[in-house]
């Protein structure tokens, strides 16, 4: 099923917005990838890849709060969905099935 | 909040209209928050940078605003330009006026452009144009009734200029020599063009490039002399010229010291030798030309550099002092002036004296732009009357396309795009054209314009600006005329005129035909003035007086020439004079009989078989007698001397030549005859004396023979008699047809334009005519019915044109008739203008539009009522 592999970026978003919680609008987010994972993601690709989890269902939006900080303007908050976190389980699953299944020998020392 | 913490609101603009308006509050606020962060951390200007490149980053299809309406737009346009098609493949005749009037109007203006860029561009290219100024003057002498402008300046104006004033950079001197000189290397005799005396830093004053010699030293020392790359060729041939001696002018030896590149086709000096100046200066040169080296003589030209930010202006007003100082004798009636390097080509038409050199004339210029522009006008107006008339039948595509929903915009987008296609098939069909027709224009202009010029960037991007600034400027106003009939007008009723615009289009026609009888009149008084030059009686025989230029070499042997050429059957007469025809002529001041002053009077030394030679007829007294000793103290005078002094009995009243000088008795009395150009020089008083020492001129007049198995006498017996002068012969009647050039090329390109302007005329009648009689078609049948004759239907339709025809007459008649006297002014012998012009102008235009209308009315009142009738 195509539409439930995740992109690396797009785990990482959904992640940080997860994360967020209740704040997790585009500066935010890029801040939070930039202070865990000490990733710049330019602004716009933020935008682009909330804009494209958002068409595929993974998160849902809405606006709020608006700050002086934003020159008045609301902020754009996303939250992620039943799907969206069905996704990111699946991927986590993933991973772990193949965690076990490694040997420690497999990693040189 | 503070002004400089704002993000640069151009890129805030652009974003806001690209981005989906959903998206555009949640981007614009990240945006500006992350930059008052940056201003904080990282200064305004580095925020404001890092601000741009964040927005150009959204710069991207997902965050693109998405439009239903766009989608469609594209199948729209390709359906208007298939509706474009059909209508110009349904009005072929219609289209077929439009395209051709395009066409002119596109090709004039193309080639005016191209024309006047290609006269702007002389003397450019010189580095340092901008404070370089040629010096000329002003000469006023009120009692010989002088006053106008010349560039003859002397010898001693530009030195003393540098001398005395730190302003003047350098100076120029040049003297292109009057008539052709023989260059003779061995056994090759070559005429040159253009041979100047020139200063020793010519090629630093000027960027005339040397391929061979030392800028700095070529022309200091006497006798040495610079030939031109093309020149040198022909004359040496292979062989390398440096160094290598020449004879030139008065059969002094010269050495060649450089090589030049020829001058620039944009070059107002063009010269194929150069001579250093130092050649002339007594003591110094061969040739001791104290006339090219003192303040007296007027006969060099002379050019001046300027500092830079020098004014020419404050200079200029220091130069009578100058002239107070070193030739006070001539100080109250030299007035020297300075004039742009660049400026020199094309405003120096009324400065006299520019031998030598190109020139161009900024009136022929403005005149071809002008004309162009009217083609222009003419050419659009039949565009917007024929799109106007269309609106019947446009009316029901409009309706419909209304009711479809389709905004006024949309539809005026609908007929500027026919505009555009009509537009863009004639601009390129005008350039094919133009290039065409170049060889035919070149020599029609006298120019040599290449092929090159029509394809440059300014002329290809003039074109496109051509196909959008017509279509918008002639396809706007019909196209919001087209466009604006209320839905509920179209669909009740299927007649009727679009608007108010029978008063407008009238108010065209008008313009147009207006335009075009002032272009007919000015023509016509051109062609007039032009064949009033040619065709006036010279006072005398001017058809087959053939005049050969003696030259140095041949003079001592006149006499045998003479006997030589006569004891041929068909040479009727010869004679040998100092000046003749076309040669230039001399002035002195005499005290006439009865006269305490002294006057001014042209002085012409003739034989005793000028009178026979030249047809001039003798109205009293005798000629001057074969042989005789005493003739030699006699004189004769013309007419306008005998009318000048008011003698009853001119035969046997006495002139002297100074005060103390002998009376010297007049024996004869010839009737007036021109020895120069009617359009520039009146018949001036002249005494007419016997010399057979100075002998320059042989004339020889021809009979009505063999003229080619003559001319080949007289050529041989040169050959025979010359070595190395060059056979150099012109005819009397080509001298004086020279003379008109200028009118001519003016003659030819008013004609053309003025063909052009009815032509154009007469097609936008002719389509206006067949569209009104079209839409009228039913009205006329009915007519018919009812009893109306053929004539009459003709004079109804002839009736509205006569009106326009009439007023547009009276428009162009007193503008064109104030235009016409101006350019008059200027000849010495002019026409009277008259009525003929006007009459002719406004018969022929009424007589071609009477022609054009009947012809079309005849044709549709012809037509059987019932085909009209019949279907509804």
């Amino acid at each position: 099923m195509k539409g439930t592999n995740l992109g690396e970026l797009e785990e990482l978003i959904l992640l940080a917005t997860a994360s967020l919680y209740d704040n997790a609008y585009g500066i935010a987010i890029q801040k939070e990838i930039k202070a865990k994972c000490n990733r710049s993601i330019s602004i716009s690709t933020v935008h682009a890849v909330l804009a494209r989890l958002e068409q595929k269902g993974f998160m849902d939006s809405r606006y709020d709060g608006m700050t002086p900080e934003r020159g008045g303007r609301r902020k754009h908050l996303f939250r992620v969905t039943k799907s969206g976190q069905k996704a990111l389980l699946q991927v986590r699953e993933q991973r772990e099935t193949f965690w076990q299944g490694i040997p420690s020998i497999a990693f040189e020392k | 909040m503070k002004k400089e913490l704002q993000p640069p609101k151009w890129i805030y603009n652009i974003l806001e209209r690209f981005c989906d308006p959903y998206l555009w509050e949640g981007i614009s606020g990240d945006l500006f928050e992350s930059f008052l962060e940056n201003v904080e951390t990282k200064g305004v200007m580095r925020a404001r940078l890092i601000y741009i490149f964040q927005s150009l980053g959204f710069l991207r299809t997902k965050f693109k605003r998405k439009e239903k309406r766009l989608t469609n737009m594209k199948s729209i346009w390709l359906n208007y330009f298939r509706t474009s098609i059909r209508s110009i493949k349904k009005q072929k005749v219609l289209f077929g006026i439009n395209l051709i009037g395009l066409i002119m109007a596109i090709s004039c203006s193309l080639f005016a452009l191209v024309y006047i860029d290609d006269e702007l561009k002389f003397d450019t290219q010189q580095s340092d144009v901008d404070r370089t100024y040629r010096l000329y003057k002003r000469y006023i002498n009120i009692p010989e009734n002088v006053d106008h402008l010349t560039y003859e300046t002397s010898g001693m104006m530009g030195p003393t200029m540098k001398d005395e004033y730190p302003e003047v950079d350098d100076f120029m001197r040049v003297c292109p020599w009057w008539d052709k000189v023989i260059i003779s290397y061995k056994e090759t005799n070559l005429n040159t063009e253009n041979f100047y005396f020139v200063d020793s830093t010519f090629f630093e004053f000027f960027d005339y490039e040397l391929i061979q010699g030392d800028p700095s030293t070529v022309l200091t020392v006497p006798s040495s002399i610079a030939l031109s790359e093309s020149f040198a060729r022909k004359l040496f041939g292979d062989e390398d010229p440096i160094g290598k001696t020449v004879v030139g002018l008065n059969e002094i030896d010269h050495t060649v010291t450089g090589i030049f590149k020829d001058p620039p086709r944009h070059s107002s000096l063009q010269f194929n030798a150069l001579v250093s100046w130092s050649t002339s200066v007594p003591g110094l040169g061969p040739l001791r030309f104290r006339w090219m080296n003192n303040w007296l003589a007027q006969g060099i030209f002379t050019f001046v550099k300027l500092e830079n930010n020098a004014d020419p202006l404050a200079l200029t007003e220091k130069l009578p002092e100058m002239m107070q100082n070193h030739f006070e004798e001539r100080a109250d009636q030299y007035f020297l002036k300075l004039m742009p390097l660049k400026d020199m080509y094309l405003h120096g038409d009324n400065i006299r004296a520019n031998r030598g050199m190109k020139s161009g004339s900024i009136t022929f210029v403005y005149m071809l732009g002008f004309s162009a522009f009217l083609i222009f006008l003419i050419a659009s107006v039949n565009y917007i009357n024929i799109a106007l008339s269309r609106a019947t039948q446009t009316r029901t595509e409009v309706g419909i396309r209304k009711v479809m929903g389709s905004s006024r915009k949309q539809l005026m987008g609908r007929f500027i795009s026919e505009t555009f296609l009509s537009t863009t098939i004639a601009s390129i069909l005008s350039l094919i054209l133009v290039i065409w027709f170049l060889p035919t224009a070149n020599m029609l202009s006298g120019k040599e314009l290449p092929l090159m010029a029509f394809l440059q960037p300014l002329t290809l991007l003039t074109l496109v600006g051509f196909i959008f600034g017509v279509s918008l400027f002639v396809g706007t106003y019909p196209a919001l005329v087209l466009s604006s009939p209320p839905i509920s007008t179209i669909l009740k009723s299927s007649n009727g005129v679009v608007g108010s615009t029978g008063w407008f289009r009238k108010m065209l026609l008008t313009l147009q035909y207006a335009i075009s009888i002032f272009l007919i009149i000015c023509t016509i008084v051109v062609i007039r003035q032009t064949d009033f030059m040619e065709s006036k009686p010279l006072g005398f025989d001017k058809e087959q007086v053939l005049i050969l230029d003696v030259g140095n070499e041949v003079r001592p042997k006149v006499n045998v020439l003479e006997n030589e050429l006569l004891s041929h059957p068909n040479i009727l007469s010869v004679s040998t004079t100092r000046s003749t025809i076309g040669t230039g002529s001399y002035s002195t001041t005499v005290i006439p009989e009865g006269n305490n002053d002294e006057i001014n009077t042209r002085i012409f030394g003739v034989d005793q078989e000028f009178f026979e030679t030249y047809g001039v007829n003798i109205v009293a007294g005798r000629s001057f007698i074969k042989n005789s000793i005493a003739d030699s103290s006699n004189l004769m005078v013309n007419q306008a001397m005998v009318a000048f002094m008011g003698w009853e009995d001119p035969v046997g009243k006495h002139i002297r030549f100074s005060a103390e000088g002998n009376d010297l008795p007049i024996i004869g009395v010839v009737n007036d005859f021109h020895i120069h150009s009617l359009a520039s020089d009146q018949i001036e008083p002249m005494i007419l004396y016997l010399d057979v020492v100075n002998q320059s001129y042989t004339s020889v007049r021809i009979g009505n023979g063999d003229l080619k198995e003559t001319m080949n006498h007289v050529q041989n017996t040169w050959d025979q008699l010359a070595g190395r002068t060059p056979f150099n012969a012109f005819f009397a009647n080509d001298w004086f047809n020279e003379q008109y050039e200028k009118e001519r090329k003016l003659l030819k390109i008013s004609s053309i334009y003025s063909f052009i302007s009815i032509l154009l005329c007469g097609l936008g009648l002719f389509g206006l005519t067949a569209l009104l009689l079209q839409q009228r078609n039913k009205e006329i049948s009915i007519r018919k019915v009812l009893g109306a004759s053929v004539t009459s239907i003709i004079s109804m339709m002839n009736k509205q044109f006569l009106i326009i025809i009439l007023v547009s007459f009276l428009i162009a008649a007193p503008l064109s008739y104030f235009l016409i006297s101006d350019w008059l002014e200027q000849f010495a012998y002019q026409i009277t203008v008259g009525g003929v012009p006007f009459f002719l102008a406004g018969g022929l235009t009424l007589l071609i539009s009477v022609l054009i209308v009947s012809w079309l009315s005849i044709r549709s009142a012809s037509v059987n009522p019932s085909e009209n009738l019949s279907t509804e």
